[in-house]
């Protein structure tokens, strides 16, 4: 069992962000630290949740909040007002991102030397910004249902942190176009890449609530089982 | 801006904006916001790429440096009904 969650709050690019952090129960030794980036809807219940299973599996894992002030949503109409921001200003998204990986140098007990980062659909782009960037920081990315497009920051030549795609190959939001020049990129960048597709599988299939196939969203328990686990594996492996 | 902060303009001002070019660039519609304009519209996606004409109402409020969300702010919106000029 976990502790209950750490409320950390910190700033940084151009706002105040309420983050949370939740650590094993039976903690002792520095431990491997996985940032968690929420999806459009912000740190709500649902992500605190992830974070205390992934607590469960011997991590301490700090979910972020990107949104910034806390700000969660449940009106599918903020969707497209609240993501325009982040992907016309990539470099916005970024400033965030990094301001959470430099929060979380304060934890306690804290690994700094073993750090990944996950995230969910608009998260899963955030931690693939992440790496893109080259941030020395963290080891290991893990996108679960995220969009795949680049962005136009600057790069390194070569991404060093290791990089695990879950996606749902009947994916609306992510047409095989745009997993395709995804892969192109992987390999311009000589990155430590692998894919994992998860056939008769839509977006969002992490989330229990997703239940809408006209809109291509459906919860997928096979695949969210298959998927968390492949993220453990991957996690073991580089942090 | 918001109406009786400027004085009404003069019907030179007005013709004086014949072939006023505002600052062109371009502006790309990624496939996720034209999937979810689509499926605003309970829509399925164009072939080929193509962009669904809700697009055609979205890109100008981007364009504008505005958003919906502020739009709505400024007429003090409350609900989901429509902002109605009086």
């Amino acid at each position: 069992m976990t502790s209950n969650g750490t409320p950390l709050e910190y700033s940084g690019a151009d706002a105040v962000f309420k983050g949370v952090y939740f650590t094993p129960a039976q903690a002792s030794g520095p431990l491997p630290v996985v940032l968690i980036c929420h999806a459009w809807d912000g740190l709500n219940d649902e992500v605190r949740d992830k974070a205390a299973k992934l607590a469960d599996a011997g991590y301490i894992a700090f979910a972020l909040d990107i949104l910034g002030g806390g700000k969660t949503m449940t009106d599918m109409a903020d969707l497209i007002p609240t993501l325009t921001p982040f992907f016309e200003n990539r470099a916005m998204l970024l400033d965030r991102l990094e301001a959470g990986v430099n929060a979380a140098k304060a934890i306690p007990g804290a690994d700094l030397t073993r750090m990944g980062a996950m995230g969910y659909c608009f998260g899963g782009t955030a931690v693939l910004d992440l790496a893109r960037a080259g941030n020395d920081n963290l080891k290991g990315v893990v996108s679960f249902h995220g969009g795949l497009q680049g962005n136009s920051l600057n790069s390194p030549k070569t991404l060093s942190a290791k990089i695990l795609v879950l996606h749902g190959e009947d994916d609306p939001l992510v047409p095989p176009e745009e997993v395709v020049a995804f892969k192109k990129e992987m390999a311009d960048k000589q990155a430590d890449w692998q894919l994992h597709a998860y056939g008769q599988t839509l977006h969002a299939f992490t989330r229990p609530e997703a239940n809408d196939p006209k809109f291509g969203a459906v919860y997928n328990r096979s695949a969210d089982a298959r998927s968390w686990q492949a993220m453990l594996n991957f996690f073991e492996e580089v942090l | 801006m918001l109406a009786g902060e400027h004085p009404i303009s003069t019907e030179s001002d007005i013709t004086g904006l014949k072939e006023y070019r505002f600052p062109a660039r371009f502006n790309s519609v990624a496939h996720w916001k034209n999937f979810l304009l689509t499926a605003c519209t309970s829509a399925v996606l164009l072939p080929h790429g193509l962009m669904h004409p809700a697009a055609l109402f979205h890109i100008p409020i981007v364009g504008a440096g505005t958003s919906i969300a502020y739009i709505f702010a400024l007429g003090q919106a409350e609900s989901d009904l429509p902002i109605m000029c009086d």
